[in-house]
């Protein structure tokens, strides 16, 4: 065999089967096969649409031979006209080469190309092998894509409920935060209305102090809208703030209900006034709910020495926030559970079993840390893990 | 068609008689040439830069050949498919085609040309540029000069060709193991230009460290094996590192061998250029041609002096006819029945009748 023959061999044989895609791939075979034979055009056909070409390269020349004339187990040349074909027969297709070159020992190159078919055949099946490798994927991550769909708008509804759960307790809260100033309003003036009632003469001075403290008292009142509504405001970037003031901002709002219950609430900070950049809001939302957990379960125990102790230190980069009660501890037998949705050991309470599986989203998504329980000596004890060094809310923090 | 030296653009443009015609101009790259004189002339002028040009037994660095046309030549853009719309004039029977010889979009450019052609146009052509080469504009119309550009020239003659390069074998074969569009990475499997120079350095006795690599390479071209038994030259003009930089495409796991060039090899491929351009002329029945002979200014860098030898040759193949021509970086020809094929280091002469 000549050298020429040899490389023509070589040359095409290295151009089938080196893409998966199938028109990537036959492109490759009808361009390298015809530019190495010298084809004019090369087209590719499937039995079943013998008139369409698949594929084509070269110039755009009518096949002028009936294919159904032909059923050849192996590479044939046909001559029409001034052209030349080779026929190249696959299983399911065929390839036309149309030559115009008089010089070109054909039947040499049909007998090549005749070595290649079982390949070419095995490079198409590989190619429709991926391709429905591609749609079963396609199919999958269209199931993933739904799923993923379905989980937010769940996400969505519990975020939703879990908002309204804590709209209850906050009205709870707010309740008791009003009820002190409200009744000193109240007995302030019953008094000037029972002076009056009985002709007093009403000291002006006396008045005056009267209807002083009561503007206190509403402004007070005030301050407490404004601090329920600043806490239900959406924050959509974080913002800098200080541990203390987040603390500060929490107990505030639960105290008043608290002491009415007789729990102490114990807070010890040895961050060392951390100033850092966070969704305090967010964070403020996780604190109340677990301090609110702890009263129900001191509640429910009937403690009476109940206390929440709240910790706060670093650790490793890490700010970490305990919250501990001396209710007992969680049952070890549900422990795994109790950041699932819907999971709640309140039902008969009202629980909707969705504060703790909020907590653990707001503080992996929004805060970029995570939450933790176990049980100690004296009850239950939640961590608050927040890397300082990584994570948006903690890019920037200072001491 | 009617063609002229002149020794300047400017005698060109001077000349009164000129302004009657269209013009392709084939400009010596040593000459002066301001393409706003272009823009300015009161008629069309179409052409392009070349190392060299070739009149009757002279090849001239500063000068330039102008060609009388009866059609409007058409440029475009290499590295953009071609428009079916600039095909009209593709019924025509002959097409100049000068290419950028520097672009890296030549063979892309050829293939969808080939794809465009009707089967039975012939084709004649080469690369333009300077020997920097330095890719700068060097094909232009009234209103362009650009680069990475191709000029065609439809013709209503018909055309006999002859192309040879009288190349010998040195070593081989080898498979060009890795590569892409002009750059060569590997022959088989190993770096290519250490494969290079250890087969040069042993066989001319020099050494690429002492002596720019083109005036070594110039004298060791690749050729690659084709079925029909022709080899196509690709010339090596520099090297990247490892990597052989080529004026022309080399296809993965082309199958080479590397040459080496003898001077009367040289002369006496051309002459039998000529001889086949000559007989197929006559037996087209032509009488009075013009002929184009495109030749790779590489051959002169070889031949040198003796370069002229080898347009006497062509010359005494085709006795009663004047010649025209370039020295090209890159040389095309074609028939119609095959793709078209960008040679390096070839003549191919043309018989225009």
């Amino acid at each position: 065999m000549l050298i020429q023959q040899l490389t023509l061999s070589y040359e095409c044989l290295n151009a089938i089967g080196n893409s998966l895609l199938l028109e990537e791939m036959i492109e490759e075979v009808l361009h390298t096969f015809s530019r190495k034979t010298g084809a004019v055009s090369a087209s590719y056909f499937q039995k079943r649409t013998p008139n369409v070409p698949l594929f084509h390269s070269g110039k755009n020349l009518d096949v002028a031979i009936d294919i159904a004339l032909y059923d050849p187990t192996y590479a044939k040349v046909i001559k029409v006209d001034e052209f030349r074909y080779i026929l190249l027969p696959l299983r399911k297709s065929y390839f036309v080469f149309c030559y115009k070159n008089r010089q070109l020992d054909l039947e040499f190159v049909a007998s090549i190309f005749t070595k290649f078919i079982k390949k070419i055949d095995m490079a198409i099946d590989s190619c429709y092998s991926v391709k429905r490798l591609q749609g079963y994927h396609q199919e999958l991550e269209n199931l993933v894509d739904e799923g993923i769909q379905k989980i937010h708008e769940n996400e969505k509804m519990i975020i939703s409920q879990s908002k309204q759960a804590v709209m209850g307790e906050m009205l709870e809260m707010i309740a008791h935060q009003w009820r002190q100033p409200l009744t000193s309003i109240g007995m302030i003036s019953n008094t000037i209305l029972f002076d009056l009632a009985l002709g007093e003469n009403i000291d002006k001075t006396n008045l005056y102090h009267e209807l002083n403290t009561i503007n206190i008292q509403v402004a007070y009142l005030s301050k407490i809208i404004d601090d329920f509504r600043d806490f239900f405001k959406p924050r959509s970037t974080p913002e800098s703030t200080s541990l203390c003031k987040i603390f500060d901002e929490s107990t505030a709002l639960v105290n008043k209900l608290f002491e009415s219950k007789g729990i102490a609430l114990h807070v010890q900070d040895d961050t060392e006034d951390l100033s850092f950049i966070t969704f305090k809001n967010e964070l403020i939302q996780v604190l109340i709910n677990l301090l609110n957990n702890a009263k129900d379960a001191l509640l429910e125990q009937q403690k009476e020495d109940a206390k929440i102790d709240i910790r706060a230190y670093l650790k490793y980069g890490q700010l970490i926030i305990e919250v501990e009660d001396n209710a007992g501890g969680i049952d070890p037998t549900i422990q795994e559970h109790i950041f699932e949705p819907y999971f709640s050991t309140k039902k008969e309470k009202n629980g909707t079993g969705l504060g703790l599986y909020m907590s653990k989203i707001i503080v992996a998504q929004h805060l970029h840390g995570n939450i933790t329980q176990k049980n100690t000596d004296s009850g239950a004890c939640f961590t608050i893990a927040i890397d300082l060094q990584q994570g948006r809310p903690n890019a920037n923090y200072n001491r | 068609m009617q063609h002229f030296f002149y020794p300047t653009l400017e005698a060109f443009l001077q000349e009164p008689k000129n302004r009657k015609h269209r013009w392709l101009l084939l400009i010596a790259e040593k000459t002066p040439f301001d393409h706003t004189k272009i823009q300015d002339a009161p008629f069309e002028c179409y052409g392009g830069i070349f190392s060299q040009v070739i009149y009757d037994d002279q090849h001239l660095e500063e000068g330039l050949i102008a060609i009388t046309l009866e059609t409007t030549p058409i440029l475009l853009d290499m590295r953009d498919s071609i428009d079916e719309k600039s095909f009209e004039l593709s019924k025509v029977p002959t097409m100049l085609a000068f290419v950028d010889g520097l672009s890296t979009y030549i063979d892309h450019f050829l293939v969808d040309l080939f794809n465009n052609l009707n089967t039975k146009i012939s084709l004649i052509g080469g690369g333009a540029g300077k020997l920097t080469l330095k890719q700068e504009p060097i094909l232009f119309t009234p209103t362009s000069f650009t680069q990475d550009s191709a000029l065609l020239i439809p013709l209503e003659q018909h055309l006999s060709m002859g192309v040879k390069h009288g190349w010998d074998f040195l070593e081989g074969p080898l498979v060009a193991t890795s590569s892409n569009k002009t750059a060569l990475y590997q022959l088989n499997y190993q770096d290519a230009f250490s494969f290079y120079k250890k087969v040069v350095e042993t066989d001319s006795g020099r050494n690429f460290d002492d002596e720019a690599f083109f005036d070594l390479a110039k004298l060791y071209p690749l050729g690659i094996i084709t079925v029909s038994g022709e080899t196509i030259v690709r010339d090596p003009i520099t090297h990247q590192g490892e990597t052989l930089i080529l004026v022309g495409d080399m296809p993965e796991n082309s199958v080479v061998n590397i040459l080496k060039g003898d001077p009367k090899h040289l002369i006496e491929a051309a002459s039998h250029a000529a001889s086949i351009a000559y007989a197929s002329s006559q037996d087209n029945g032509c009488l009075d041609s013009t002929v184009i002979m495109i030749d790779c200014i590489s051959r002169v860098l070889f031949l040198q002096k003796d370069f002229v030898k080898e347009i006497q040759a062509v010359q005494k193949e085709l006795p009663s006819s004047h010649i025209i021509g370039i020295l090209t970086l890159g040389e095309i020809s074609n028939n119609g029945d095959t793709y078209i094929n960008f040679y390096n280091k070839t003549c191919v002469v043309g018989s225009l009748c």
